[in-house]
């Protein structure tokens, strides 16, 4: 091993965000506001939504060109929490948006892989429950 | 064989090893991955190996 690096995940590729939502079953769309808790009126720049739930995570442009993902965990949408279900976007995207995160990692090395000759991607669940993507050059 | 290992943590922090190089060719190698992920500003930690290829040409030299 040569070098290490470590920080917090920072979302800049929106087509590799399309990409994750995608596979965990939901749909990025261009939007100015997502549905939370205070309705269909919080402002963000995309929205991933999931057929059948009604709330939907906001996707907002930072200063920098990063975004940030916002989403309301509030509600089974079940029992008297009515249009309220931020738990079907956490079964579907993680607690935390964990799923979500991870997918877009995977997704961001792959097509980064891509753009490399010789370089493939492995995808690994290690015991102790983090996700490693092993990129080998043959 | 060089590897470029990503392990995402449940709280979204990512730790990036280059593994497998002699040399500074690794910090080439994952440039572009690191710019992707934004990591590429985050805490960095080089290992004996990053300082190989120099130290051999510093012996040539001498």
């Amino acid at each position: 091993m040569s070098h290490l690096v470590s920080a917090p995940l920072r979302i800049r590729s929106i087509p590799d965000l399309k990409r994750a939502a995608q596979a965990l079953g939901g749909e990025l769309e261009e939007s100015a506001v997502f549905t939370s808790y205070q309705g269909e009126n919080v402002p963000c720049s995309y929205r991933i939504k999931v057929k059948g739930v009604n709330y939907q995570i906001g996707i907002q442009r930072q200063n920098d060109n990063t975004f940030i993902m916002q989403h309301d965990p509030y509600g089974t949408g079940t029992d008297g929490y009515g249009r309220h279900d931020g738990q079907k976007l956490v079964k579907a995207f993680g607690l935390g948006l964990s799923k979500l995160s991870e997918e877009y990692t995977a997704q961001v090395v792959t097509t980064q892989a891509r753009k490399k000759i010789g370089w493939t991607v492995v995808r690994k669940r290690l015991k102790n429950g983090r996700l490693q993507l092993r990129m080998v050059h043959a | 064989m060089k590897e470029i290992i990503i392990e995402i943590g449940e709280d979204g922090n990512i730790e990036l090893r280059a593994e497998g190089y002699k040399g500074k060719q690794c910090k080439a190698d994952s440039k572009d991955i690191e710019e992707a992920l934004g990591i590429s500003d985050g805490k960095r930690k080089t290992l004996p190996e990053y300082h190989l290829t120099e130290v051999v040409k510093q012996k040539q030299r001498a």
